[in-house]
């Protein structure tokens, strides 16, 4: 497993170029001109020329391209157009909240999306089913800007129980938080309930039924065992774009993730700054995608890796 | 197989499903007679009657135009739907010609296309349709281009794992026993046999667009006004949430009815059509 | 099972029922918190780049000379007293004394000079250089008196050094941190920053040994970004917010009613317009120009679109901005906008294109929409898209043979108040693209002469006539559609003292208590 590991992380090397590839050539492509942008509103020519020069954009879009890479090599993601602050220390200051956000959220998401799964796996076809997976759909069917908003509104201004502002303090997180974590809560539960349906209908779930084993048990032990595996790897995709920063709770919640980070990167053509933040949500995506594959052969020993 | 008969059958015994279907039709039904229930344009403004609350001339308000929310949301339902389903079905296809001929062919192009995918699956998705949308200029248009590129990775994969088992069967030995040409196999065989998974994943993903729909808007990179696109109602009467709901609360209402209807009817199909989930 | 997940349920809910319990602790009356939309990058007062940035390092620096508000007249600042040479070429400045930065440097002549040799250097501009770029060098007399000697005679003098350009920062600071300056500055201002988390918050503190007349009185500001205006609004109401800025009018409105609220609102000097390609037919003919003037209803924009937050414009200059003169005024005609048309021989149905931006300027894209339909009212197929902002400069800043636009909506402010700054940067032909932001392709020999007249004017009421004319000619040949003047709004809560509202779009802390 562990030359297999080995691996899988070589093989993320041509993903996570490519991703700067792409990355940089569309903000070369993009229309809008950084030194423009950057020299402020009604700035003379030179300035703009000066600033052209300075941040190398005066250069064939290969040879900066080059620079930027060959910075990169040297764990160096360049200057901030903006703030001329490293683009590390930009994301260094922000990162922390994105992934603090994505756990809090997951483990919502895992809660509510197992435990309605299995409530409705269990009790397929009737009320019950059909209440809890559309309390499950709940975030794939509201614009998330808008339930945002809405949750805003009620727990917050209108019931004074949470604030708005992030402070730093544990109960800032609830809100976004929650409504990050319902929509992933619906891939979860429809995942769980569909495997727990197949496991349910086997021969041994219904021997061990049969065998007067409680149905607790029956449903904990065996169904969700071997469901598991696949709830994990959706748990696991999910956490992966979670990782990559929530824009729009971002913004509504006014959260200093790097969601926000990047669209601001993209409106004022901040270039490293895009480029450094799509680098990092990119290899958060595969290297949590890489640990769910590991898991997956710990959670079903059938599975081996060559 | 089943006839479809028996298929319908078993369908009008899933609630959800059939509810899910039902909000669907309703849903397009409404769209397509929305010039005979409004009397009004949905472009048409007028500043003096500006965010007018919910009344006779006016059952759903207007907004801050001056426009009938009702018309609006009545003939957006046509543009948002139309929108979706461009983008799903340019790049549904796309996908599932990708997916087709990696899973069946496999060999360098299978390798290549999935690190491609691979690639564009490692973009946070969001931001992939911004950075699009930024390119080509804001507008519906490149909304269904971002949907598209957006189906694309999703289709070829399922697609491909799809015809990786499906290659494997009897009948594809059988077809090519009987002198059929590979490509012949892959369209006339292979393709029909993953009906079942692409409806089910085109459904949802008619509803994913919708919301992705929503979620550009609200960046101000989704449909423009004046179009009556929902997500781009619902986004731009966020700033009357407080002092007019009615301008928002009807398009939102609109999107959610509509992508839980799609939701309902994925999820429903995916029961009917997965053999393992026959009660 | 059931029974477990409902459980774990009550207990989350519990949770969150305890948690505002625990954390309601009130905030002690010394330190406010201030929301606004978008957050500052860079506090190297030479570097600004844009209003959120401005906005806290007025906190932190003064300039040679300031501006009250709202009336925007010139004040002394870290200069006592000044004279002008009779040739208007040689400006002295005397220094206040006993003035020492953040970091305990003394204030002089040095360190002005310092300033405005970075500001000066040609070989590393700073964003600001071009506001001082009128500027031939500045000297020391002695170590309170320092002379700046022009490269002709200039009637703005004052105005640009109020500019937020002209801030004067530590220059030990400026040596010690370098191109990290942006996140350390020090100024002799009443506040001086003490943390900035980026993204999250910036927290200045008050400057004890800070040497003007107004002492600070709030220990600590703490400002926060947020940029959705529905959740500024929200921490208002729910009183984490002590003020927040650019809240629209609608809310305002609102939120007038509020009783633990109040609304700051001011005109600004910033013009809303619908700029013409004045190259590009049928604007190329100035009665075109003149009946898209005429056909659209300004107030009625005004009292819809804005709910009756700005105020009506006439000219390319606001009535706050110094040099606006009084006069024609287009009035809602569209019947005159019509018989004009036919005039020019414009076909009814000829296809426009208007373009707008989205976010940039409060109501932009509502406000073009109503003029497109104004437009469409007296006979034009108007095109209406909307862009992206990065887009929408970049296109709209070409040679006028790469031009594509024809009408769309900007909004203008001269950042030093004085006419002078917008109309040479935006309406000369000397200031056509690439090279200036003529964006309207507009040339008129009178207005061109007129403005550098009146810039090389040093006699105030000269300037005055000058300006006078340049604005008669400019309403006449209508390079632009003349739409709105720009307010600012602020929400606060109601025992918050001492704010203060700028019609440069500000919204300073610096003198606020709680009452």
């Amino acid at each position: 497993m562990g030359a297999y590991a080995l691996k899988r992380i070589l093989q993320l090397i041509p993903v996570l170029l490519a991703v700067t590839i792409v990355v940089f050539t569309v903000m070369k492509v993009i229309p809008g001109d950084p030194a423009r942008m950057l020299a402020g509103e009604l700035a003379p020519l030179e300035q703009v020329e000066a600033i052209r020069k300075e941040l190398f954009l005066d250069k064939p879009i290969i040879v900066q391209y080059w620079h930027y890479l060959s910075g990169l090599l040297r764990g160096d993601l360049g200057y901030s157009y903006r703030s001329k602050r490293p683009v590390s220390e930009e994301i260094a200051a922000r990162y922390p909240n994105t992934v603090k956000l994505a756990l809090v959220s997951i483990c919502i998401a895992i809660v509510l999306g197992i435990g309605t799964g299995i409530l409705s796996a269990t009790k397929q076809g009737s009320w019950f089913d059909t209440v809890s997976r559309l309390v499950s759909m709940l975030g794939v069917t509201v614009p998330t800007f808008w339930l945002g908003l809405m949750l805003m509104l009620i727990f917050a201004v209108r019931l004074g129980l949470l604030p708005t502002m992030y402070t730093g303090s544990p109960k800032d997180i609830i809100l976004p938080a929650f409504t990050l974590g319902l929509n992933s809560t619906t891939f979860i539960a429809r995942m769980t309930r569909s495997c727990m349906l197949e496991v349910l209908r086997q021969d041994y779930v219904r021997t061990a039924r049969a065998k007067g084993i409680s149905e607790r048990i029956v449903v904990l032990k065996h169904a969700l065992r071997n469901a598991l595996p696949n709830v994990v790897t959706v748990v696991g995709l999910q956490m992966g774009s979670l990782l990559g920063g929530a824009i729009i709770v971002e913004s509504v919640f006014a959260w200093p993730g790097i969601g926000l980070m990047m669209v601001e990167a993209v409106a004022f053509r901040d270039h490293p700054v895009v480029c450094g933040t799509v680098l990092v949500a990119a290899s958060a995506l595969v290297i949590v995608n890489l640990i769910v594959d590991l898991l997956y052969a710990v959670l079903d020993p059938r599975i081996s890796y060559r | 197989m089943e006839s479809f008969f028996g298929f319908c059958r078993r369908l009008s015994r899933n609630r959800l499903a059939v509810t899910g279907a039902l909000i669907v039709a309703i849903v397009i039904v409404l769209a397509a007679v929305a010039p005979w229930i409004s009397r009004y344009q949905p472009e048409a403004m007028s500043l003096a009657s500006r965010l007018k609350p919910p009344c006779a001339d006016h059952p759903f308000g207007t907004d801050e135009m001056g426009r009938d929310v009702l018309t609006r949301v009545l003939y957006g339902a046509r543009i948002s739907l139309s929108m979706a389903l461009g983008g799903v079905i340019i790049g549904g296809t796309i996908g599932t010609v990708v997916g087709l001929v990696a899973g069946y062919g496999g060999g360098r192009f299978d390798s290549i296309t999935m690190r491609i995918m691979d690639v564009a699956l490692a973009f946070p998705s969001i931001l992939q349709s911004i950075l699009i949308i930024t390119v080509l200029g804001p507008g519906l248009q490149s909304v269904v281009v971002a949907i598209a590129i957006f189906c694309i990775p999703v289709y070829s994969r399922t697609v491909r794992g799809a015809v990786l088992s499906l290659k494997e069967m009897e009948y594809v030995e059988a077809a090519r026993a009987i002198g059929r040409t590979e490509t012949g196999i892959m369209f006339r065989h292979v393709l029909p046999n993953t009906l079942p998974v692409l409806i089910v994943q085109t459904s949802l993903m008619l509803a994913s667009a919708m919301l992705v729909a929503s979620s550009l808007s609200f960046i101000g990179l989704g449909a423009q006004p004046p179009t009556p696109e929902w997500g781009a109602m619902l986004a731009s009467s966020r700033a009357y949430l407080r002092t007019a709901p009615w301008v928002s609360v009807f398009p939102g209402l609109a999107i959610t009815i509509s992508v839980l209807g799609l939701n309902l009817l994925g999820d429903g199909l995916r029961d009917l059509l997965d053999p393992r989930l026959k009660q | 099972m059931k029974q477990h997940i409902g459980k774990l349920l009550c207990v989350i809910l519990l949770l969150c029922l305890m948690l505002p319990a625990a954390f309601g602790e009130t905030a002690a009356k010394d330190s406010m918190v201030f929301v606004v939309g978008a957050e500052p990058q860079s506090l190297d007062v030479h570097n600004t780049r844009a209003n959120s940035d401005e906005m806290v390092a007025w906190h932190i620096y003064e300039s040679l000379v300031t501006r009250n508000n709202p009336e925007l007249e010139v004040r002394p600042g870290l200069a006592e007293s000044w004279t002008v040479s009779k040739d208007g070429l040689v400006w002295t400045f005397k220094l206040r004394k006993g003035v020492k930065f953040h970091d305990g440097t003394p204030f002089n002549a040095q360190a002005v000079k310092y300033n405005f040799d970075r500001l000066l250097d040609s070989k590393n501009p700073t964003i600001k250089s071009g506001v001082f770029n009128f500027i031939k060098q500045v000297e020391v007399v002695d170590d309170y008196t320092v002379k700046l000697i022009n490269k002709f005679p200039f009637g703005a003098v004052l105005a640009h050094l109020a500019h937020p350009g002209g801030g004067i920062a530590s220059p030990a600071a400026l040596e010690k941190y370098g191109s990290r300056i942006g996140d350390n500055p020090v100024g002799t201002g009443p506040y001086r920053l003490k943390t900035w988390v980026p993204g999250d918050r910036i927290v200045l503190e008050r400057y004890d040994g800070y040497s003007g007349t107004s002492k600070p009185k709030m220990r600590e500001i703490v400002f926060k970004v947020a940029r959705e205006e529905a959740t500024r609004v929200m921490m208002l109401e729910t009183g984490e917010a002590d003020v927040a800025t650019n809240i629209p009018p609608d809310e305002a409105e609102r939120l007038k009613s509020n009783p633990n609220l109040q609304v700051l609102r001011c005109p600004t000097n910033r013009v809303i317009y619908i700029g013409m390609n004045n190259l590009s037919a049928p604007f190329d003919n100035v009665k075109v120009r003149q009946a898209v003037n005429y056909a659209v209803d300004k107030e009625a924009i005004l009292e819809h679109v804005l709910n009756g937050y700005g105020g009506i414009c006439d000219s390319p200059v606001a009535p706050l901005t110094w040099g606006y003169v009084d006069g024609k005024r287009y009035e809602y005609n569209p019947e005159k906008a019509k018989q004009l048309l036919k005039e020019a021989g414009v076909a009814p149905g000829t296809r426009i294109k208007l373009w707008a931006p989205q976010g940039r300027y409060l109501k932009d894209a509502e406000t073009a929409q109503a003029v497109a339909g104004y437009l469409s009212a007296v006979g034009f197929n108007v095109d209406f898209q909307i862009m992206e902002w990065g887009a929408y400069t970049s296109k709209t800043t070409v040679v006028p043979e790469k031009a594509e636009h024809q009408l769309f909506l900007m909004g203008g402010s001269p950042s030093t108040a004085d006419a002078d700054w917008l109309l040479r940067a935006v309406l000369t032909t000397d200031s056509l693209p690439p090279v200036g932001y003529n964006s309207y392709y507009y040339s008129n020999k009178v207005v061109d002469e007129l403005v550098v007249k009146a810039q090389r004017t040093v006699d105030p009421e000269e300037r005055l006539a000058l300006y006078g004319k340049i604005q008669e000619e400019l309403r006449e040949d209508a390079p632009w559609l003349f739409l709105t003047i720009m307010e600012n709004v602020a929400v606060a809560k109601k025992d918050l003292g001492g704010l203060i509202i700028s019609p440069l779009e500000y919204v300073f802390a610096y003198d606020a208590y709680f009452k």
